[in-house]
């Protein structure tokens, strides 16, 4: 999507009006001069902490084997980063629990998405493709179907790396929201090519 | 209510007052303004140009037919419970605005938002 494609909704409080090629130049500067309009606003910081985990998986990737760029499936890699915007912004309100009438204090849908897409950036061989939050968030209590496509390592095991990913996300969202998670379906459609990812290169990653 | 006889300044002075009261909350490591990030930047850009800076606060607050509306937009560190930083900005909050008389007791409505939960290694 382009800038001027941008519509006023993308112009609320905190929202992201830049795209993701901007945004993607924006990390290839070191994030130089400063912009503002990207600093400040949590969906834009919440795409570019996904940009540079996708980069972090691919990077190593085109450098140990420039032949390698033929084997990424460049259109799943944009579609991930289609979601990866689409899913930065702010969404619905989401109440938390609380016996206080006089106030109303909320998590916004895109922080909770960016929340499971955290899990999956602490899970080694995990990348979130897409998250849908499917039930009325908006009301205490109600219960809410988490659907997650994600995409896994070649050669991870799949049982291992999904029961970590699970665990990661009910930490989470039990640490962060009220949600009444009523089932966390993952689907694994997918799977991505891996140099071996050490500690330190998703420290690494996660300090950028 | 009490006081009947505020300004835009004064609300402006109240809202800076509540930007640094949310900043010192524990946990909090943002800020993000209710205002449209983009209509924000333009307008300190606007200010800086014409050498008149303008650095609005963050937190909205609003004074529509008496009762007092404030905003708060956080962003929260990934090591702390996010339901439990909203609900201590909240009490933050309260206890920097004026304290309402009885008939004004019910004319408050504060609003926090989690609009980020911020890895700790980011920050």
């Amino acid at each position: 999507m382009n800038d001027d494609d941008r519509s006023s909704e993308q112009l609320a409080a905190g929202g992201c009006a830049h795209g993701i090629d901007a945004l993607s130049d924006y990390l290839d500067r070191d994030m130089l001069p400063a912009d503002p309009t990207i600093d400040e606003s949590p969906e834009c910081q919440r795409v570019l902490r996904s940009l540079r985990r996708v980069r972090a998986l691919a990077t190593p990737l085109i450098e140990a084997d420039e032949a390698a760029v033929t084997t990424l499936d460049q259109g799943w890699i944009r579609g991930i980063m289609e979601n990866i915007e689409r899913e930065a912004k702010a969404g619905r309100d989401i109440p938390f629990a609380m016996a206080d009438e006089a106030a109303t204090l909320v998590i916004t849908e895109g922080t909770v998405r960016g929340l499971i897409r955290g899990a999956g950036d602490r899970t080694p061989g995990i990348l979130v493709g897409r998250c849908i939050l499917d039930g009325d968030v908006s009301v205490v209590g109600e219960p809410v179907t988490l659907h997650v496509r994600v995409s896994i390592g070649w050669g991870r095991p799949v049982t291992e790396a999904i029961a970590q990913f699970r665990d990661e996300v009910a930490t989470g969202l039990r640490q962060h929201t009220d949600l009444v998670i009523a089932a966390l379906d993952i689907i694994v459609d997918d799977l991505h090519f891996e140099v071996a990812e050490t500690e330190g290169s998703r420290e690494a990653s996660d300090h950028e | 209510m009490s006081d009947t006889t505020d300004t835009g300044e004064d609300l402006q002075q109240l809202a800076a007052t509540l930007d640094g009261v949310v900043l010192g909350v524990p946990g909090v490591v943002g800020l993000i303004a209710a205002q449209p990030t983009v209509l924000r930047a333009a307008k300190e850009t606007v200010g800086v140009l014409l050498g008149t800076p303008v650095q609005s606060a963050r937190v909205s607050v609003r004074r529509p037919r008496g009762s007092v509306v404030v905003e708060a937009n956080i962003a929260v560190d990934s090591d702390q419970a996010a339901p439990a930083v909203a609900q201590a900005v909240h009490r933050a909050i309260v206890d920097a605005l004026p304290r309402p008389d009885a008939e004004d007791a019910e004319g408050r409505a504060i609003t926090v938002r989690v609009v980020d939960v911020v890895p700790s290694a980011a920050h």
